[in-house]
């Protein structure tokens, strides 16, 4: 067979043939490959909805405490608490002198318990009267004026007592409580032991109390200091307003995703050659945005970011020098002494390679305009907003493998790889407000944000995505 | 199942699909990868790593150009980066008298086409990719030279080796056909 018709002839056939392989087998592998890579995108997806999940469990904490903390303030109204606490005033002044010191107590239930407390000490016909108007006021408050009239006279002055010393905790049933239990049991069971009594305290220097106040002290105790250290928190009223403009100064870190895809659907550029490691980027974000938000709680914003990506690039930069040299490959004795030489070339690459650990600097402004809807409860508020995002390089630094593996080193803008327009993109985000006072407030946000075209280069078969998930903190300030 | 069946199915993550392009294109891929190595079992794992490129970018195959020259395309790319991460950090240029085993004496040229992979697998690494990418898959000495990074002439010079070889190896088998 001649070489022409060798070549012709496994040019057109060869494709054809089937060699033998186990294609079983062969799936068996791939499709382990497959589904593990989904369980990779599974898990991911998990842990953010777990992640999600962890964070508004904390918010719904921290704004359930805050409701009822604020409910039993907000049941009595300023006036009625006034009118009420000189009603019980009056009451009490005529059996406890130190009446008005209990009225100091900054308590969150100080009111209800020190009214409660004014009540119990007062002779019984005036109690029955005073607490029917005091439960009428207070429907949290289970006072029942038939167990307030079984109070013993030592019991008055065990609550007199804590109250002169403004430990004034918990609700009065669980007074009643203690004190019906202890009435069931025998006065040497209650008696503790003196000896393990430190009597230097103020709450147990009265001795001939302790019969009835064992170590149930404690448990009084711990409620003190709890609503000691508990803040005052009183809900703001927010002026009334059509439309409320704020600004809003924001940093944000990002967890980046950046994956190399092709553009043109074509096997050469469809590596990424990253290692697990430089496939972790973060972004850091600072930017400003204006929001505006409407009474009905809809609000639409704009924002200006300027963003940061840091990534780590090692790779080995390679220096190749190419020089074709010339050498006779082939001699052909074709008789009479002549002989053919068959010139051939080959070609003597020198390279140098050096392998180096580079951060590359990516550094865009980006535009988002968008809308949402926000929760009001009382100081906190939740919002859920989304909207669309343009974005325009600033400046690149750095260097980066390109489809071939050949390392490109990324200048500015125009000559650089990457495109500077960075096209159009979307976000969605969560977000979180506290009001520390009328005007300023501090708002953290988690987000999810993609380019949905992004650092192209028409000159190279490279094609890159990012995507973002991350969090802001900033401050709200409303300006009307 | 047709071939737009299984590439919809395919673009869609339908494990039955996924099998389907295996059982139907594998052999022919897995002929083009023996052709650019020496060892079968590279030949596998450059199949294994296309297909797995071509299951996660079939989704962007926009139905331009034939379906299977897509493919082959990401079968072509896959053994080069095989051939070039194997001795990505050597200097060297391979060029060393290669001593073909001899073809089975009753194969036939025409017919055989194991003893044809046989042959072009003796090529010697540059001349082969050369060879494969000229006179097979159709590919310009200006392409090729983008591709394997090297330049146009030397492109030429490894064909012109390659044929060369062919030449004495397939002047051995009509000697052999003379004597028998």
């Amino acid at each position: 067979m001649q070489l022409n018709e060798f070549e012709k002839h496994i040019a057109s056939n060869i494709d054809d043939y089937q060699s033998k392989i186990d294609t079983d087998s062969l799936w068996d592998t791939l499709e382990t490959d497959l589904h593990q890579k989904k369980k990779k995108k599974k898990r991911r997806l998990i842990f953010l909805i777990f992640g999600l999940l962890f964070v508004s469990g904390f918010v719904y904490m921290g704004v359930s405490s805050y409701l009822s903390a604020s409910s039993s303030d907000s049941e009595l109204s300023s006036s009625r608490i006034e009118q009420g606490t000189s009603v019980n005033n009056h009451n009490a002044d005529e059996v406890n002198p130190n009446r008005e010191e209990a009225n100091h107590l900054e308590t969150d239930a100080s009111t209800s318990v020190i009214d409660s407390a004014a009540s119990l000490v007062t002779p019984n016909n005036q109690t029955k009267a005073t607490t029917s108007e005091i439960k009428s006021r207070a429907t949290n408050r289970d006072i029942r004026s038939s167990q307030i009239g079984q109070v013993s006279r030592s019991q008055q002055a065990f609550i007199s007592n804590f109250a002169n010393d403004k430990v004034v905790s918990g609700s009065l049933p669980n007074v009643q409580n203690i004190f019906n239990n202890r009435q069931q049991r025998s006065q040497s069971e209650l008696k503790p032991n003196l000896s393990l009594i430190d009597t230097q305290r103020k709450d147990v220097e009265r001795l001939d109390y302790l019969d009835i106040i064992p170590l149930d002290i404690i448990e009084f105790e711990k409620m003190k200091y709890k609503l000691k250290m508990r803040p005052s928190i009183k809900p703001i009223k927010m002026p009334n307003k059509l439309w409320r403009m704020s600004i809003i100064p924001q940093f944000g870190i990002y967890y980046t995703d950046r994956t190399i895809v092709t553009n043109n659907s074509m096997g050469e550029d469809l590596i990424d050659y990253r290692s697990d490691s430089e496939q972790i980027l973060e972004t850091m974000s600072l930017g400003i945005g204006v929001e505006w938000q409407h009474k009905s709680n809809l609000f639409v914003s704009g924002k200006v970011n300027i963003n940061q990506l840091t990534e780590k690039f090692t790779g080995q930069t390679s220096e190749i020098k190419i020089e074709s040299i010339n050498y006779i490959q082939e001699r052909n004795f074709l008789g009479n002494g002549m002989v053919e030489e068959v010139p051939g070339t080959f070609d003597q690459r020198q390279e140098t390679i050096t392998t180096s650990t580079v951060y590359n600097t990516l550094r865009w402004v980006e535009l988002t305009l968008g809308g949402g809807y926000h929760i009001d409860m009382g100081r906190w508020q939740v919002g859920a907003g989304a909207g669309l995002m343009w974005g325009t390089m600033l400046n690149a630094e750095g260097r980066i493998f390109n489809a071939n593996r050949n390392i490109i080193d990324i200048e500015n803008q125009s000559s650089s790889i990457y495109r500077n327009n960075l096209g159009l993109g979307g976000y969605g985000l969560i977000d979180l407000r506290y009001a520390l006072d009328k005007r300023l407030s501090i708002t953290t946000q988690l987000g999810y944000k993609f380019y949905a075209n992004s650092f192209t280069h028409p000159s190279y078969p490279l094609d890159i995505t990012y995507r973002w998930w991350g969090g802001t903190v900033g401050v709200s300030y409303h300006m009307f | 199942m047709t071939e737009a069946n299984i590439i919809s199915g395919c673009q869609k993550d339908k494990r039955h699909c996924q099998k389907a392009l295996v059982d139907t294109y594998a052999p022919t891929l897995f002929t083009m990868a023996r052709r650019y190595t020496r060892d079968d079992h590279s030949a596998k794992d450059i199949l294994q790593e296309a297909l797995h490129l071509i299951f996660k970018n079939i989704k962007k195959y926009q139905h331009t150009g034939s379906f299977k020259g897509w493919m082959n395309r990401i079968v072509i790319t896959t053994s080069l980066k095989h051939l070039r991460d194997k001795d990505f950090l050597k200097d060297k240029v391979e060029f060393k008298p290669v001593h073909a085993k001899p073809i089975a004496p009753d194969a036939d040229l025409k017919t055989d086409y194991e003893a044809i992979i046989h042959l072009i697998k003796q090529l010697p690494k540059g001349a082969r990719q050369v060879f494969n990418m000229y006179i097979i898959d159709g590919y310009d000495h200006n392409e090729i030279a983008k591709m394997l990074d090297i330049s146009a002439a030397t492109s030429r010079s490894q064909l012109t080796r390659a044929r060369s070889w062919l030449r004495q190896e397939l002047l051995k088998e009509k000697k052999t056909e003379l004597c028998s």
